[in-house]
């Protein structure tokens, strides 16, 4: 374990405070604009929603031949900037990768709230929301159930059950930190509340063999909802045979991406909280270089699911996809999404074969902005472009957002900021309990008994 | 004029107890008034005033209509009525047979009896029913735009002294009744006169009957009969007064079943692709003002003359290859309605040198009545001298379509008093101090005669929804009848004191054997006028700014008077894919010239008239030349139609209204730098090398006949096969005979209750159409190829879009149909987007809700009104087979080939779409599924489509390249 992960040798106490201290100290100026802005997004938002559940979706830019556009490119997207919260507090931690400790609560609060916008869109597109539960196994008295053979009812799985696990993962990570703050807490009120959500935490040493028990088995659960949840989603253009879609890498393609662009939104977030709350001792250079580096790892894998299906699309032979993706991407209507896309997720993570642009934040942090922008482009790529150009020239339509729709995606940036805020006046944002045992390890170690 | 109230004291005293309004005991307290009874009384109150309203609406009629099928002589629920009726365009009357449910008229089919349908339909009469629901119609007569009472008004013009300076001005008629009648009001005003006008003009057909014959007459074609057709710009399998009977005839000509078959073969010179041109062999881009020197040279080579006429290599060679094919094959020339009459005259000229006149072409006396008689330019000539007191308009609509030189609205406002009629509101109407409603034809009696001359009846579906009056009774007033009733003057002229034959009329629909037969008259045409035809004409200006105009009767509005209807409005059109207005469409030479392309707008000048309107750029159309359909830009009609399209009727020269030359009238094109972007439904017209609607000529056809051999038959696969059980549908449809005329479109909207979503759901590609036209064009050089390839769900056994909904809501049934369960229906629209043909429709808004109450009685009860959010598409209407199985299961008997027609094939006039089971060996739609060249679209994907296509086989002249 590398010393590198933390700067000083702070005590105990002064880690507590530092960590904990971020949840009761007043929140400034700022703070309020912060909240102003985000918490009028969200509202934003929720009128939008209404409005498209009162009137229907064609106020939205969806149309016959692209029947699918924002809604799922906002869904494929914010699920995969979940990805990378589950990645590094489950698969890291099974991997016992130090470096995840002082990161993995806020990639987890992302997740969630990611997922949470995500699981917006799903119900939301549909021509009839309120019939949304129909997607799920329940006992209905007409004896109907969901069709397995469609990838809907799949996802509609897939995805609560990431949503419920990455839940109960976060929560329990939260626990220990929780029963501190229970017992820091400046007010009665702020003790009793915590002292609610701590679930009667006592600290004993059985309490905490059963917690690291419990934290490794949802761990262990939560490793293959990484790999399965886009696998699961990218089925739902695998399965179909509109070309650009009906593509076997689609699975690995899709959970590289989702990853990489996991990693990119949580340097994206984890850059400007380190400044704000002076963070610089425990999410050090080492932390942004370790992130920058996965994110060049995805990003090739990513760049290898171009390369084939430009292939692939060339070797089957079909007119139609090879049309799709040598010409309409590159040349089509939506032309400039397709370069966007290529440049941010190909080109921009090369970048990172520099070590400066892994440890420098006013390097990292706008490439970071901009890999997010080129998988937002990349989905639009895929659903949008492939449809605009599919089997019958006399049906090609060329497709144009409407304002709801932009107003619907900017409302979910909104509401994710504002949940992220929460979570940073909240909770601790840092997992006190391990980044105690780390320093501990750490400590133990310099001092020659490693 | 006094209006006096009904005096209710001189109302007879009826006996009581006969009346039932009044059933014995009603005016007597109940004896014992206890709770139930109040209630029972209430109750029986409630119903009594429901039962009264419903008297009220359902009020039996009090004339007697006889449906077409005897079975049940009484209305049953349910079960719907079909009667014979007629629809008259411009005075040629095609029959009917209109579908009732519970005395609502919801669809209209051909009448198979009638000459001029074999039971066929174009887009006009199978849109024409929603324009008697039309929730703008006026609901009574006005006077200066006040109510006014209709009876007082017929009865004080039937109490009128002869009238000096009495005119009419109506479309074209041809009613025997109303022949009658115009005689009369002649006896009873001497001084009265009849005025004929359409802004689809047809005299120079007959001045050119007149000037080679020596009288108007009415050319009758065989297209069935014709090895080679030329058509001078004659558009007669779409726009042409009997083009529904004579696509069926071309067709007949044009059904290969075996490649040995024989088939026509088709020359156009047209300047603009119209339908016609779309299916011909060797189509020629041309001017309107340079087919006369086609014909003539035709003409000259046929008479072995010297040809002197100055043509281009390319019109050379196909004036050449045309005489050559005419003087061998049995042969025909058609001239186009809006060519002047010196076209018409060498057309038959050129059919009498080729001995078609007796074989192939026949004439008749024509159906219309006083068919060179005075026209829109005698009245104004009239107006301007003073000379017209009272001017009564039926129908017609100058004020809109009359050229900008007449100023027909200025001279509208000289005449003291003006009388308008019409079923909805006008341009004119609005401008006429008298307005009367007019009567739509489904709630109209009267009578008229087909194009060959056959007499039609016309019989009510409906009592009049509003106060309205027939033509016939409005002449019959003004003949002095108070109270005109057009029923009694037909049961006059026709039931001969035979009811059972009057019903068997009523029934059938047509007179049999009223046409007239035809005949060929002699030639006379002297020496002098003969040359004046054959001469070549002047030559015309040269030079970048001498560009012509041809204005086209719209195909979706017709003139204009179809324009307050929704559907036809959406129709796409058959060529160029727009919807929702008009372009100036232009080729892609002089586009490029005038450097401007599709969606940009242009500036039309021709004298002082300018319009402006967006290009749309048509491969195939004829260089420095614009066409402009006219019926759009309507300003004073209902909301539909207002404000749909531009207005080019004032860019018309008053000497020739069908076109416009540079040097005639200054006729200039000059970009705006605006755009507009026009409603289309198809963007794409190439098939970009995807093989999807193979064509072949016939020579290559007959060498290979198997040539989409790699476009069927069954992909090796480990799913079952889904072909089992009976019956098993399937639809054949031929591309070979399809004209893109787009009947089946409108068919089906108004079978299966489409909505309509606006130009600017289309721009949005939202058009709701189960059934699309999808019109490829291939550039082969010289010459541009057109397929029309009609496109509905192809009820695929191996079906895309059924394994992709999670809900099961598009399911396969046992009988091979792709169905869609509505209900079950969420709308993740994953269905759509896997349906490589792209013909399922989503309802993004709820587009039946806001449908006006009165359209929606045009619903179809047996087709369910989809709502928002649900998913919907072709089900090879499914509900006429339903209703097939129940009277077969009914009859203990199996369903019968041809007994299940869908909406689509009944109306299609050439018959290209062919519906049925597969066990029905020897039904035609079986037969063509066997020939070699069918194919399925997109066969490669295995989705193995109950739909198959027959593949376009052209018939060039090998010599014309």
């Amino acid at each position: 374990m590398s010393s590198r992960l933390l700067i000083g040798r702070p005590s105990d106490a002064e880690l507590g405070e530092q960590l904990l201290g971020t949840t009761w100290r007043p929140g400034g100026r700022g703070w309020r604009i912060a909240f102003l802005i985000t918490g009028g997004l969200t509202v934003l938002l929720i009128s939008l929603i209404t409005y498209t559940i009162g009137t229907g979706i064609g106020v939205w830019g969806t149309m016959i031949p692209v029947a699918w556009a924002f809604a799922i490119i906002n869904f494929v997207w914010w699920i995969g900037i979940g990805h990378a919260g589950t990645f590094i507090s489950a698969i890291l931690y099974l991997f016992e990768q130090g470096w995840r400790t002082s990161i993995n609560r806020l990639a987890e609060a992302m997740t969630l709230f990611a997922v949470l916008q995500a699981a917006i869109f799903p119900v939301l597109h549909l021509g009839r929301p309120w019939f949304a539960y129909w997607l799920f196994p329940y006992p209905s008295q007409m004896e109907v159930w969901p069709q397995v053979k469609s990838a809907l009812p799949w996802d509609a799985a897939a995805v609560s059950t990431y949503f419920t696990v990455s839940l109960l993962f976060w929560y329990l990570g939260l626990i220990p930190d929780l029963a501190s703050l229970r017992d820091h807490a400046p007010t009665r009120r702020r003790r009793f509340i915590y002292g609610l959500f701590a679930f009667g935490w006592n600290g004993k040493a059985t309490t905490w063999r059963h917690y690291r028990a419990g934290y490794l088995l949802l761990a262990g659960l939560a490793t293959p909802l990484v790999l399965s949840v886009h696998s699961v989603v990218s089925s739902d253009f695998a399965i179909a045979l509109v070309p650009g879609w009906h593509s076997t890498i689609f699975p690995p393609y899709f959970v590289a991406g989702a990853i990489f662009s996991g990693f990119a939104m949580v340097l994206t977030l984890l850059i400007p909280v380190r400044a704000v709350f002076k963070l610089h001792n425990v999410i050090t250079e080492k932390h942004l270089e370790n992130c920058a580096k996965l994110t060049l790892v995805t990003g090739l894998i990513v760049a290898y699911g171009y390369i084939l299906e430009w292939f692939l699309a060339w070797y089957s032979g079909e007119t139609a996809e090879w049309y799709e993706v040598w010409v309409a991407r590159p040349t089509g209507p939506g032309l400039v999404l397709f370069y966007l896309a290529m440049s941010c997720n190909v080109l921009v993570p090369q970048l990172f074969w520099w070590k400066r642009a892994r440890t420098k934040v006013w390097l990292l942090w706008p490439l970071s902005l901009l890999i997010n922008l080129g998988m937002w482009s990349e989905r639009f790529m895929i659903i949008v472009q492939s449809l605009e150009r599919e089997y019958l020239p006399s049906m090609w339509g060329d497709y144009l957002p409407t304002w709801v729709d932009l107003g619907i995606l900017l409302g979910t940036l909104g509401f994710f900021t504002f949940l992220f805020l929460l979570f940073l006046r909240l909770v601790p944002i840092i997992s006190l309990s391990e980044m105690r045992d780390m320093k501990h390890e750490i400590v133990h170690r310099e001092r020659g008994h490693g | 004029m006094t209006h006096r109230p009904r005096d209710l004291r001189v109302l007879p005293a009826g006996d009581p107890a006969e009346d039932p309004e009044f059933p014995p005991g009603v005016d007597e307290p109940p004896s014992e008034l206890d709770r139930r009874a109040v209630m029972k009384l209430l109750a029986a109150g409630a119903g009594l005033a429901g039962l009264g309203s419903i008297a009220a609406c359902m009020e039996a009629p009090s004339k007697r209509i006889m449906p077409r099928v005897v079975e049940p002589p009484e209305l049953t629920p349910g079960v719907p009525l079909e009667y014979a009726t007629s629809m008259v365009l411009d005075g040629f009357a095609t029959g009917l047979v209109v579908t009732a449910h519970e005395a609502r008229p919801t669809k209209v089919e051909g009448n198979p009896d009638h000459p001029a349908s074999l039971g066929a339909t174009n887009q006009l009469h199978q849109a024409s029913i929603l324009e008697l629901y039309d929730p703008d119609r006026p609901r009574g007569a006005l006077e200066a735009g006040v109510p006014t009472s209709l009876e007082a008004l017929l009865r004080s013009i039937a109490r009128r002294a002869p009238m000096p300076g009495l005119w009419f001005l109506l479309h074209p008629q041809s009613s025997p009744l109303g022949a009658d009648l115009i005689d009369r009001v002649r006896a009873r005003h001497p001084t009265a006169r009849f005025a004929w006008y359409s802004a689809v003009d047809r005299r120079s057909v007959y001045q050119g009957a007149r000037r080679v014959f020596g009288r108007p007459l009415e050319p009758q074609y065989r297209f069935d009969l014709a090895d080679v057709i030329v058509s001078l710009d004659a558009d007669f399998l779409a726009a042409m007064a009997n083009s529904v009977r004579w696509s069926r005839d071309f067709a007949n000509r044009r059904r290969l079943r075996t490649p040995e078959d024989r088939m026509s073969r088709l020359y156009v010179a047209e300047p603009c692709p119209s339908p016609t041109g779309s299916l011909a062999d060797a189509a020629l881009p041309a001017r309107p003002a340079e087919i006369r020197t086609l014909a003539a040279a035709i003409l000259a080579r046929l008479e072995g003359r010297a040809d002197d006429h100055a043509l281009s290599p390319r019109h050379e060679r196909w004036t050449a290859a045309a005489a050559a094919d005419l003087r061998a094959g049995r042969g025909l020339v058609v001239a186009g309605d809006r060519q002047p009459a010196e076209v018409h005259a060498l057309a038959h000229l050129i059919n009498a040198a080729i001995g078609a006149n007796g074989t192939t072409v026949a004439f008749t006396a024509p159906a219309v009545i006083d068919p060179l008689g005075p026209g829109l330019s005698e009245l104004a000539e009239e107006i301007r001298r003073g000379g017209v007191q009272t001017l009564v308009i039926v129908e017609a609509n100058p004020v809109y379509s009359a050229p900008a030189a007449l100023d027909f609205a200025a001279l509208l406002a000289r005449v003291p008093e003006t009388i308008c009629s019409a079923v909805t509101h006008h341009e004119t109407s609005r401008r006429c101090r008298w307005f009367i409603p007019l009567a739509h034809y489904l709630e109209s009696w009267g009578d008229a005669r087909a194009y060959d001359g056959t007499i039609s009846m016309i019989q009510p579906l409906i009592r009049p929804m509003y106060q309205s009056a027939t033509l016939p009774e409005l002449l019959a007033a003004f003949a002095g009848t108070e109270q005109p009733d057009t029923h009694r003057m037909l049961l006059d002229r026709y039931e001969h004191g035979d009811p059972l034959a009057w019903q068997r009329l009523l029934q059938r629909g047509v007179v049999t054997g009223s046409a007239p037969r035809g005949f060929v008259p002699p030639i006379q045409l002297t020496a002098g006028d003969r040359q004046a035809l054959v001469a070549p004409t002047p030559a015309e200006p040269t030079g970048d700014a001498a560009i012509e105009l041809a204005f086209a009767p719209s195909h979706a509005v017709y003139d204009g008077r179809f324009a307050g209807i929704s559907w036809l409005q959406e129709m796409p059109k058959p060529i160029d894919k727009i919807t929702w207005g008009n372009a100036a469409l232009l080729s892609p030479a002089t586009a490029e010239a005038l450097g401007v392309g599709d969606d940009d707008v242009v500036r039309i000048t021709a004298g002082k008239a300018q319009v402006e309107l967006p290009v749309f750029v048509v491969p195939g159309h004829a260089d420095r030349c614009a066409t402009l359909e006219l019926g759009y830009g309507r300003w004073a009609a209902t909301p539909t139609a207002e404000g749909v399209g531009a207005n080019v009727y004032p860019l018309r020269p008053l000497a020739t209204p069908a076109y416009a030359t540079g040097a005639q009238a200054g006729v200039r094109i000059e970009p705006t730098g605006r755009r507009s972007r026009l409603a289309r439904t198809q963007e794409h017209f190439t098939q970009y090398g995807r093989d999807l609607a193979p064509t072949a000529d016939l020579e290559t056809y007959r060498a290979q006949p198997d040539f989409t051999a790699h476009l069927w038959g069954d992909q090796p696969t480990w799913l079952p096969d889904k072909r089992h059980g009976t019956p098993q549908w399937a639809m054949t449809i031929d591309t070979m005979i399809c004209s893109g005329c787009s009947a089946c479109v409108v068919a089906c909207q108004a079978e299966n209750n489409v909505p309509v979503v606006g130009a600017d759901g289309v721009r949005r590609n939202r058009e709701m159409h189960w059934l699309r036209i999808d019109t490829y064009r291939e550039d082969r050089g010289d010459r541009v190829e057109y397929v029309h390839q009609p496109m509905l769900c192809q009820h695929c056994e191996m079906a895309p879009c059924e394994y992709v909904c999670p809900v099961y809501a598009t399911q396969h049934s046992p009988d091979g149909l792709n169905e869609m369960i509505y209900n079950r229906c969420i709308g993740t629209r994953f269905c759509s987007n896997n349906c490589p043909y792209k013909v399922r429709r989503f309802n993004f808004f709820d587009y039946t809700e806001p449908t006006p109450a009165p359209l929606r009685l045009q619903y179809n009860p047996n087709v369910t009104v989809r709502a928002r959010g649900v998913m919907e598409k072709c089900t090879y209407c499914v509900q006429r087979i339903r209703s097939a199985e129940i009277r077969a299961r009914k009859a203990n008997r199996e369903i019968q080939p041809g007994e299940v027609v869908t909406a689509c094939q009944q109306a299609c006039p050439t018959g290209a779409i062919q519906f049925g089971q597969l066990q029905h060996e020897g039904t035609e739609m079986v037969e063509r599924r066997k020939q070699a060249r069918h194919y399925a679209v997109l066969h490669d994907l295995d989705t193995r489509p109950r739909t198959a296509y027959l593949a376009k086989i052209s018939n060039p002249n090998p010599r014309l390249p």
